[in-house]
């Protein structure tokens, strides 16, 4: 697990602040999430400025129904679903932009640190390289963009975030069994991607 | 279990989140199965390789963006137009209404003021439409005509105009020369009276000319009585009948109105100038013309007298 887990109860107080009108509890909050909320929004979306963008909308968004927020979960879990959500209709938007302007498997794909060729699967065996880590992570974000994004999420919150089975499906809304079957495709997809991308594993 | 099973658990398996049951058989089938093995295997190091992807810092301006939104978003919502106004949601929909109910409004009374409109636009439209149309040929016809006079003449025209202005000279000069004929008649027969007659009836004739409204002999119309009007109708009819019977004439007068009296007189035909000149003196003499029989010695007038009432149009 990773990423500092927040206890509901420290958050809540700032909370109970907000729904009083207390904006500067709030800057708290922020402080207190954004590195999770960029990282969930940026694995994603796959690109650094649009996860900018939507945590800030994220954040707007949880501050402007910060009333409507019923103790029933933890607020991070519920911060979370926000930024996911957000993130999933920006990727959609982005993917039907790219689907109407048609795309070729030759397109590059977009990386942390710009956008990284497509190398599709040889006939032939690759020869095997070596790897700089800089390099594998250019293709394992690589692979996670070619997930669905359903998948794409649990893998994200699972294991680059660390959050629970049970956290995972209170943040999508879906039974713990959908969270485990996803993940396991999720990260099928991922392992056969990483094969084709790197030769070996 | 087969492998088939065993894989799709391994995620889970990985996890730890397993029956012990499931994770017992999971450990056995492992142990046989080599295949199985090396799919765990290359699970975990996928799973290592994702766990591996180095977090994201956010940037220095993120909080006080976020804040600065934040916060515009809280004066917003405390603020007092906020409580005034409905939000977007509600405010748009309603706009629009309120809108498409001006519009038909504006469209409804329009139509139903449409009649007076077109009312009140056809007297301006007149106006503004007469004068120029009243304008045109006053503009247009002195240009014409200055045209065709001012058209260039050319030789020979000038030689067909020259001779044409010739022969109306000549002309002009016969008909200049008939009335000093006519003058000479009349002079060579003075006694007969005829001459006064036709000087008095060439006198009229232009006279009508000139004053057509207001010619008080009317001598030329052939039908209709010598109107007299006058303030006191019997003194008058005496009058009348004194004048006619002073220049020999004979009256027979009927009475047809309380405000009327017709007369009927027989006059010399020299005479008939100075009677008019005589009646003039007597009331206002209207046009409406006079009965005369050009006989050969005398003439029948018709003189009406009638008493002036408040209205004079009669």
């Amino acid at each position: 697990m990773r990423g500092t887990k927040q206890s509901g109860d420290e958050d809540l107080a700032f909370v109970a602040l907000c729904q009083e009108g207390d904006a500067d509890a709030f800057e708290h909050l922020v402080r207190r999430h954004q590195k999770r909320m960029l990282n969930i929004a940026y694995r994603v979306i796959g690109n650094y400025d649009e996860a900018c963008e939507i945590a800030q909308d994220a954040f707007v968004a949880a501050y402007k129904n910060i009333a409507g927020f019923q103790r029933k979960a933890k607020f991070s879990t519920w911060l979370y679903a926000i930024c996911i959500n957000l993130a999933r209709n920006r990727r959609k938007r982005l993917t039907t932009r790219h689907f109407r302007e048609g795309r070729s498997l030759d397109d590059p794909i977009a990386t942390p640190d710009g956008e990284m060729a497509v190398d599709p699967p040889a006939s032939e065996p690759t020869p095997l390289e070596r790897l700089e880590a800089r390099d594998i992570r250019h293709h394992v974000q690589g692979c996670i963009n070619t997930l669905d994004v359903d998948f794409k999420e649990v893998l994200v919150l699972r294991d680059i975030q660390g959050f629970s089975y049970e956290e995972i499906s209170a943040m999508l809304k879906v039974p713990a069994g959908t969270v485990k079957s996803r993940l396991f495709r999720a990260r099928e997809g991922m392992k056969d991607c990483l094969k084709k991308v790197m030769g070996e594993l | 279990m087969d492998c088939r099973e065993v894989q799709k658990k391994l995620s889970a398996f990985a996890d730890g989140v397993i029956t012990a049951g499931e994770r017992k058989q999971i450990m056995m089938h492992l142990k046989k199965c080599k295949g199985c093995k090396r799919a765990l295997a290359d699970l975990k190091k996928t799973i290592r390789y994702v766990q591996r992807l180095e977090e994201v810092e956010p940037p220095a301006w993120f909080v006080q963006r976020v804040m600065a939104r934040v916060r515009d978003k809280a004066e917003k919502k405390q603020g007092i137009w906020q409580r005034f106004f409905l939000p977007l949601h509600i405010k748009v929909p309603l706009e629009a209404i309120a809108l498409i109910c001006m519009v038909v409004g504006a469209v409804y009374i329009f139509k139903s003021m449409e009649p007076e409109i077109r009312l009140a636009k056809i007297p301006t439209e007149t106006r503004e439409s007469a004068p120029p149309a009243a304008a045109v040929p006053q503009k247009e016809k002195p240009a014409d005509v200055g045209k065709k006079r001012h058209a260039p003449v050319t030789g020979r025209e000038r030689s067909r105009f020259e001779k044409k202005y010739q022969v109306d000279e000549e002309r002009s000069v016969k008909v200049a020369q008939t009335p000093t004929a006519q003058v000479e008649r009349k002079e060579a027969a003075p006694a007969t009276g005829y001459a006064d007659y036709d000087t008095l009836k060439r006198d009229v004739g232009s006279s009508l000319q000139e004053e057509q409204p207001q010619g008080t002999m009317a001598l030329k119309a052939k039908e209709g009585p010598l109107v007299v009007r006058v303030r006191d109708l019997t003194a008058a009819r005496t009058r009348v009948e004194e004048i006619a019977r002073q220049m020999g004439g004979q009256t027979s007068t009927t009475t047809p109105g309380k405000d009327k009296a017709v007369i009927t007189i027989v006059l010399d035909r020299d005479k008939v100038y100075d009677f008019l000149t005589q009646l003039r003196l007597v009331g206002e003499v209207r046009d409406k013309g006079w009965q005369g029989e050009q006989g050969k010695g005398s003439v029948t007038l018709t003189v009406e007298v009638k008493k002036l009432s408040g209205d004079q149009s009669d």
